[in-house]
């Protein structure tokens, strides 16, 4: 059969992958700490009809040979961690990363996981927590927080409360934000809920203290938007759809010959 | 027999050409959205019919194609915004240190692996003007000049290779292989990627060019095949 039907194929079969991606870019526009990703190409591998370099008579040799190509494949899907936009929210604990690194979140099952989100609350038993209810590590407790009038995260990630107890005003230091970052955030694997985990590409987790060693800082009352740019998804968008139509002309050309063949003995 | 019905065979090499044709169209069609990647164009051969001294095989002439040159024109910057893509704008190729060897790519996709080399995305070394392998540190925003040195930490890390090509062989995977030549005609620009070369209209009119081309080839042997059942009918009635 035809080499084109089937390289046509894999090109219709890469513009999916490319309109899931941006599509789940497009339903994550407005996630907090969302990153988007963006599916790269690369072609496969060619079949040598003719090597170059053969000789085309006694002496001549042909400067290049022929060479088929047999279509595409989708390489990877990047996340490309640019910076999102700050959101002012006020909530005191609501906490935006300006720069690299990430949260760190204790998993139910006693792993760890990574995240840009940082609109966090405090659990019944007054640990910061995500919206999960998973608690943010190394761990932070605000006991009696009846008594806390503020909360304070500090750019390099010191929590201060302020409490008012007896009519006194008192504060307290209750931990450190740590932050991490990896050798390759590339190589970060999303598992949903805004979180990451690492893997043998990321590397493992460098901790730092934020606002030092390249490390961002922490901008409370602020949430980061994601970085999808909706106008460039749309364009993405129709881009991909028109490479798949595209694609499947390539699929009814070979279609078509096809038949022609078939009907060539009457 | 009397009729010499070779030509039949000259129409099914044609229409077998136009296949082939519509095989790379394809496959440039397909590779439109491929970052790096050049069109590949099926150029025919022309011919010189053999001078007839008597013998009909002399007339005959197969339809052949010569060779597939890559068209090493520059395709469009895409904007990223990925401080590791690297576009080039000019000439030039990058150098990769795979497992099976080295070769040559356009596609400027890198990222860091997790021992902080830099590598393109299917895990080839990215090589610097020493043929070594590039290695980032941890820390620092990576800077990139427009003649490929890579800065961080205001510390020069390496100077990226570039070479410009001649007789380009695709090999796949964004990767191609030729005769080097050195080059200063390149701008690299950071934060971008080079589309594919490929002109979707030219690969459409061409499409529909090898699948005419096709039908024409096919009505013919079709005609012949007709013309032979007439012959087998003379004299039976």
């Amino acid at each position: 059969m035809l080499r084109a039907l089937w390289t046509s194929a894999s090109g219709m079969e890469a513009q999916q992958t490319n309109l899931d991606v941006i599509s789940h870019n497009i339903a994550n526009v407005n996630t907090v700490g969302f990153k988007r990703s963006r599916a790269n190409f690369e072609d496969l591998i060619y079949q040598d009809i003719r090597d170059p370099g053969v000789l085309s008579s006694t002496q001549n040799r042909v400067p290049a040979g022929i060479q088929i190509g047999l279509g595409v494949k989708v390489s990877d899907v990047a996340k490309i961690f640019s910076q999102g936009s700050l959101i002012k929210t006020d909530n005191p604990l609501d906490l935006a990363i300006q720069g690299d690194g990430f949260f760190k979140i204790e998993m139910p099952d006693g792993s760890e996981a990574f995240t840009r989100a940082g609109n966090f609350q405090l659990d019944n038993e007054g640990y910061i927590v995500n919206p999960e209810g998973y608690r943010l590590s190394p761990n932070i407790q605000i006991s009696a927080p009846e008594t806390v009038i503020n909360i304070s995260v500090s750019p390099n990630g010191k929590v201060v409360v302020v409490r008012n107890s007896g009519g006194q005003q008192t504060t307290e230091e209750v931990g450190d934000i740590k932050l991490y970052r990896f050798m390759n955030q590339a190589g970060l694997k999303a598992i949903g809920q805004n979180l990451f985990k690492y893997t043998e590409a990321s590397g493992e987790p460098i901790e730092g203290d934020p606002n030092t060693d390249g490390f961002g800082k922490i901008t409370q009352g602020f949430l980061e938007a994601s970085n999808v740019n909706i106008v460039e998804e749309m364009v993405n968008l129709i881009v991909a759809q028109r490479a798949y139509e595209v694609n499947s002309k390539g699929i009814i050309t070979a279609d078509e010959m096809l038949r022609t063949v078939s009907t060539l003995k009457s | 027999m009397a009729v010499n019905f070779q030509p039949i065979y000259i129409l099914a090499s044609g229409g077998s050409r136009a296949v082939e044709q519509l095989d790379t169209i394809t496959n440039n069609i397909a590779n439109a959205n491929t970052s790096g990647f050049k069109k590949i164009l099926m150029r025919e051969i022309s011919q010189k019919i053999p001078e007839n001294v008597g013998q009909t095989g002399d007339l005959l002439v197969f339809p052949r194609f010569r060779d597939t040159p890559v068209i090493n024109n520059q395709g469009a910057l895409i904007k990223t915004d990925n401080p590791l893509d690297v576009a080039i704008e000019g000439e030039g190729f990058f150098n990769v240190e795979t497992n099976v060897g080295r070769f040559y790519t356009r596609n400027g996709h890198f990222s860091i692996n997790n021992e902080g080399f830099l590598v393109d995305q299917n895990g080839g070394y990215i090589l610097d003007t020493n043929r070594q392998r590039i290695k980032l540190d941890t820390n620092g925003r990576v800077d990139i000049t427009t003649k490929g040195e890579i800065y961080q930490n205001g510390r020069l890390v390496a100077t990226l290779r570039v070479v410009n090509l001649q007789n380009l062989q695709p090999v796949g995977n964004g990767y191609y292989n030729g005769q080097e030549q050195a080059t200063e005609r390149y701008t690299l620009r950071q934060g971008f990627l080079e589309g594919s070369n490929v002109n979707i209209v030219k690969e459409m009119v061409e499409m529909i060019n090898s699948h005419r081309r096709f039908d024409i080839y096919m009505n013919l042997a079709k005609s012949l095949d007709q013309l032979e059942g007439r012959l087998n009918e003379i004299g039976k009635a």
